[in-house]
């Protein structure tokens, strides 16, 4: 059976996401899966994914949650266990998000300096891309400028 | 303000009128946070959810959201009053000490240490996303101007799950899709939806099951995306699905219509008639009488009380009409004498 949704790849995993008034199960090839964030329901061995030999002993000081724990529940304890796994659980966090960049609001009472900058930073060079595409060169270049100002400031 | 007055007055959120009301029955905005340097609430010791509770109620019951607001403890409300507050979306999940502050009219609540420490709710009639939009941040905003919340750059808002991450912001309508499942049209769409990012379930009957063409949508991704961003796809997936369906209503009325009518008067002859219904009966009779209202073919009740009813029927509601606690059977009777009652005066 081919994937439902890029209708090339064979379809290794069955999602039974949704039912209608019969029962409905997605047939999707794994890289669609990954690509849309779409985790199969129980029985798909994730803790399996995230585990290893070096990272199974990891344990967060703060909550006392241990990378095993977190593997099985997939849930944190703290704030803290996101310093402690932070290497381990990225990949994770980039299947289920397919992102590991947080670009909405932030709290009014967060130290943001470093964080507009870095915002301003992507803006730009997104806006040096479209000059670039438009053969706006002297565009481009401006904005060139403003970009390696604002990377030494950083 | 008491638990019953709560209890008695129907949720402003289901008064069955806002755009779109004939599909979509309800709007809802979820925010999820935590105070940084707290252990999340499942490992938390109940000291420490305690003072966590006690400094969001100082920073929440002063602002002006919160003017008329009931505090609901599963430490102080019986069993069967906290399964109604479930059965209002008010509570959540099993955990021994949770609490919610929910406004008179039920649109706006902050629950405290279910999963997470924080999570703001709002809700609104009909499709209304973008108000509930504004209300909600005024309020997230409020709060952290007083109360430091654990985020980080890459992350943002940390969470105890991480398909919470990033924004926090969960979006959902309730959507009723009677014309796509009887055109049945609804598996592909449901595909559909899933592909886009979305999740789509049934919102009454156990899993893998769908009773009345009820159906809840929400946004799957929290990061990575934008508030705004996650608002404006979230609101053109839903608009999409309101146009596919108000195509198969008229497919279905152009088609079947007669028979179609037949079927609507014969559910609404049921509800009026029957002597015992259980929920299930009663969420597809319902629905199909929903349908009538929305095609024109039925004014004898109006979507305000099939909604208001779609709540009080549900079995910790039944259950709190005798103030006991009833066997199925005996649910069903009483639950078909409540509908005769409100639809006799109709
Ligand atoms: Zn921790």
């Amino acid at each position: 059976m081919l994937c439902d949704v890029c209708h090339i790849k064979k379809a290794t995993l069955n999602y039974t996401a949704v039912v209608g008034e019969t029962s409905t199960t997605i047939h999707i090839c794994e890289e669609c899966a990954k690509k849309k964030g779409i985790l199969p329901a129980s029985g798909f061995p994730l803790s399996g994914l995230l585990l290893n030999a070096q990272n199974r002993n990891l344990v967060c000081k703060r909550c006392g949650l241990t990378y095993q724990e977190f593997a099985d529940k997939l849930k944190f304890g703290c704030s803290g266990c996101y310093k402690v796994f932070g290497n381990e659980i990225k990949p994770f966090i980039e299947k289920i998000q397919e992102s590991t960049i947080h670009i909405g609001r932030f709290p009014s009472n967060a130290d943001t300096k470093g964080l507009r900058k870095k915002r301003r930073i992507i803006e730009l060079k997104k806006a040096l891309k479209k000059a670039i595409d438009k053969e706006a060169y002297e565009r481009a270049s401006e904005i060139r400028d403003k970009l390696v100002k604002l990377e030494n400031e950083v | 303000m008491k638990f019953n007055d709560i209890i008695d007055n129907p949720p402003l959120w289901l008064e069955g009128d806002g755009p779109f009301n004939e599909i979509v029955l309800s709007s809802i905005i979820r925010l999820v946070r935590n105070l940084d340097g707290y252990i999340f609430p499942t490992r938390a010791k109940d000291e420490q959810l305690e003072i966590i509770s006690d400094l969001v109620k100082d920073v929440v019951l002063n602002s002006p959201y919160f003017k008329d607001v009931f505090l609901i403890s599963t430490i102080e409300l019986s069993k069967s009053d906290i399964d109604i507050a479930k059965e209002r979306h008010l509570l959540k999940g099993s955990r021994r000490i949770m609490e919610c502050i929910v406004t008179r009219d039920e649109k706006v609540s902050v629950n405290l240490n279910e999963e997470d420490h924080i999570r703001i709710e709002c809700r609104a009639s009909g499709f209304d996303l973008e108000t509930l939009y504004s209300v909600i941040f005024d309020i997230d905003d409020a709060i952290s101007s007083k109360l430091v919340y654990a985020f980080r750059e890459d992350y943002g808002y940390l969470t105890s799950c991480p398909t919470n991450l990033g924004t926090g912001m969960r979006l959902s309508c309730i959507l009723h899709l009677p014309g796509l499942v009887l055109t049945k049209k609804i598996n592909k769409l449901l595909r559909d939806i899933s592909s886009h990012g979305f999740s789509v379930k049934g919102l009454y009957g156990k899993e893998g099951e769908v009773e009345g063409s009820f159906f809840k949508i929400k946004n799957l991704k929290t990061l990575g995306l934008s508030e705004e961003d996650i608002v404006r796809r979230t609101n053109s997936e839903v608009r999409a699905i309101i146009d596919l369906e108000k195509k198969a209503r008229d497919k279905l009325m152009e088609e079947v219509g007669k028979s179609l009518e037949d079927k609507i008067w014969r559910a609404y002859g049921i509800l009026k008639n029957a002597r015992m219904l259980s929920q299930k009966e009663f969420v597809n009779l319902s629905s199909a009488v929903r349908l009538g209202i929305g095609l024109g073919l039925i004014d004898n009740i109006d979507l305000k009380t099939l909604n208001h009813l779609l709540l009080y029927t549900g079995p910790a509601h039944i259950q709190r009409l005798k103030g006991s606690i009833m066997d199925k059977d005996t649910r069903c009777i009483e639950r078909a004498n409540y509908v005769r009652r409100v639809l006799r005066y109709r």
